[in-house]
């Protein structure tokens, strides 16, 4: 097959239909905007909750009776654990700053006595923050010597994890939802652009063009816009998100247009979303029109 | 080369054409007349299998109508030379393009197209227009580009629908002799007309069509 003439007249097809063309680069643009723009704003919501999350940690509390011995081999067992990311021992003393900066008021100036005992936070990892991993845990620390009680907010932490499990949820599916609607409207334009083309297609019928010849062209051209509209979508979003952070002077914890595989996989879905709506129309329509 | 066998074919809103039967050899210089609507252009159509026949079958070259498979149409029309009364060229690219398509679409190489397009000009007469697009050419030009177009590939056959009906007489008489020296080269030529007149100078083997009926050969 020639490969060639099937570039060539998909590149070619923006001359010979200019107005469908420019609106379907423009609909692939609008669609892929908007799931830019969707995908940082659930990604901020997303790390905002992820963090709220790693507030709720593990915290361990010694006896205040402990000896040194007993309070080193239980945080030896929480660093040895597996899934464990950091401890922080927080000493007696320490834990009067830490109250007086969460209060404003100095304890130790009121009761003339300390009444904290010292303490661990423990983190997991995201690959082991759930509660029945995390409820092991605690049970087995709970039995060491030395060890008072081990504090962890489970239901807080369910609450946040079903949060943050209906957010991924919501906007897989709205990101799909977008996405079909995307290919359905483009390969509405892309109809056009066959109509528009009717003569071609009728002639190459009639010399012997194979389905494939007649089709392919049509989707290269639809990869064509689909790679344009990915272009404007990534100066649309970056526009948007510089925008945003002038207006509200809100911190972004993630962006987009900034690491190059985002760039590409922008890219790849634009391409990808061009042939599929050009593949749709292609598929049944040209049949009809000749 | 080509037959049709018992051919019945009824449109949706009736008319069409009834048991046809007839055969033409290779190389073979055939008309095929008779009154606006007797069906000529219906039973060109069945033979680059764009239609099908309900009943019969019409065979050409190794393809059958009732045997072919959608893929394989293409393959039967680059055998066969389709001419039309409004030539159907693309007013987008020049007349070289033009008549290179089938050559591009068959995936010949780029020297075998040259070669090829550039003989098939000669013989058509259009050497000095080959960089002109069709809406500079007039009738008789745009219609020696499609004859070029149909034989660049070397088809057994050269279908004609009409092929001067846009045409002043003595265009359409340049065009007619054309056809002429197609065939001398090989190539058999089956073309529907109603101009009687205009084919009287080049008499040939003729089939008379009515009302979608055979009406009988006329031998020259
Ligand atoms: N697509 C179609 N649908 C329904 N009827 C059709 C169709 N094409 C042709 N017909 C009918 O079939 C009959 C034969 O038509 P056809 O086009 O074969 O005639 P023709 O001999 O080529 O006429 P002309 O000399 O005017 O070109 C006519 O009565 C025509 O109205
Ligand atoms: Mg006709």
């Amino acid at each position: 097959m020639n490969l060639g003439f099937i570039f060539r007249e998909g590149f070619s097809g923006f001359s010979r239909a200019k107005y469908p063309f420019v609106v379907s680069v423009v609909t692939i643009a609008i669609s892929l905007t908007l799931i830019g723009v969707s995908i940082v704003m659930g990604d901020n919501v997303f790390s905002y909750f992820r963090n709220l999350q790693a507030d709720f940690d593990v915290q361990l509390f010694y006896n205040p009776n402990a000896t040194r011995d007993q309070q080193a081999a239980a945080l030896e067992f929480c660093n040895t654990y597996p899934g464990v990311v950091y401890t922080r021992y927080i000493s007696k003393h320490e834990a009067i700053a830490v109250f007086q900066e969460e209060f404003g008021e100095n304890i130790f100036e009121i009761l003339q006595d300390n009444p904290f005992p010292p303490s661990v936070r423990i983190g997991f990892d995201r690959y082991h923050q759930n509660t029945g991993y995390i409820s092991g845990f605690t049970a087995s620390l709970e039995q060491l010597p030395g060890v008072e009680t081990v504090t962890f907010h489970k239901a807080l932490f369910l609450k946040l994890t079903s949060i943050l499990r209906i957010l991924t949820m919501v906007g897989g599916i709205f990101l799909l939802v977008l996405f079909i609607a995307a290919v359905l409207l483009s390969s509405n334009t892309i109809k056009l652009i066959i109509l528009a083309r009717f003569d071609w297609i009728e002639t190459m019928r009639l010399i012997g063009a194979s389905d494939f010849t007649i089709r392919a062209p049509f989707l290269v051209e639809g990869a064509f816009q689909g790679f344009l509209g990915a272009v404007l979508a990534m100066g649309a979003i970056h526009g948007i998100e510089e925008s945003v952070i002038k207006l509200t002077s809100l911190n972004l914890a993630s962006r987009l247009i900034q690491f190059p595989e985002v760039i590409l996989i922008l890219l790849g879905t634009g391409i990808i979303l061009g042939i599929l709506g050009s593949y749709r129309a292609v598929r049944r329509f040209i049949y009809l029109v000749v | 080369m080509i037959s049709f066998k018992d051919v019945s074919l009824r449109y949706d809103r009736g008319a069409g054409v009834k048991n046809i039967n007839f055969q033409v050899q290779r190389g073979e210089f055939v008309y095929l007349i008779g009154p606006s609507g007797a069906g000529k252009s219906t039973l060109l159509r069945m033979l680059y299998m764009d239609i099908f026949p309900n009943t019969g079958y019409v065979e050409v070259d190794q393809f059958n109508s009732n045997t072919i498979k959608r893929r394989q149409i293409p393959k039967l029309r680059q055998k066969v030379g389709m001419i039309f009364q409004d030539y159907k060229l693309l007013n987008d690219r020049d007349v070289f393009q033009n008549v290179a398509l089938p050559l591009v679409v068959m995936g010949a190489s780029r020297r075998d197209i040259d070669r090829r397009v550039t003989k098939t000009l000669e013989e058509v007469g259009l050497t000095h227009r080959k960089h002109y697009f069709p809406g500079e050419l007039s009738g008789g030009e745009q219609q020696r580009v499609s004859i070029a177009r149909a034989i660049a590939k070397d088809p057994l056959v050269l279908l004609a629908d009409e092929p001067t009906g846009n045409l002043d007489y003595g265009v359409a008489q340049e065009i007619l002799n054309l056809l002429w020296r197609v065939n001398a080269k090989g190539t058999a030529v089956f073309m529907a007309t109603h101009n009687i007149e205009l084919i009287k100078n080049r008499p040939a083997r003729t089939f008379r069509l009515s009302h979608g009926e055979f009406k009988g050969e006329l031998l020259p």
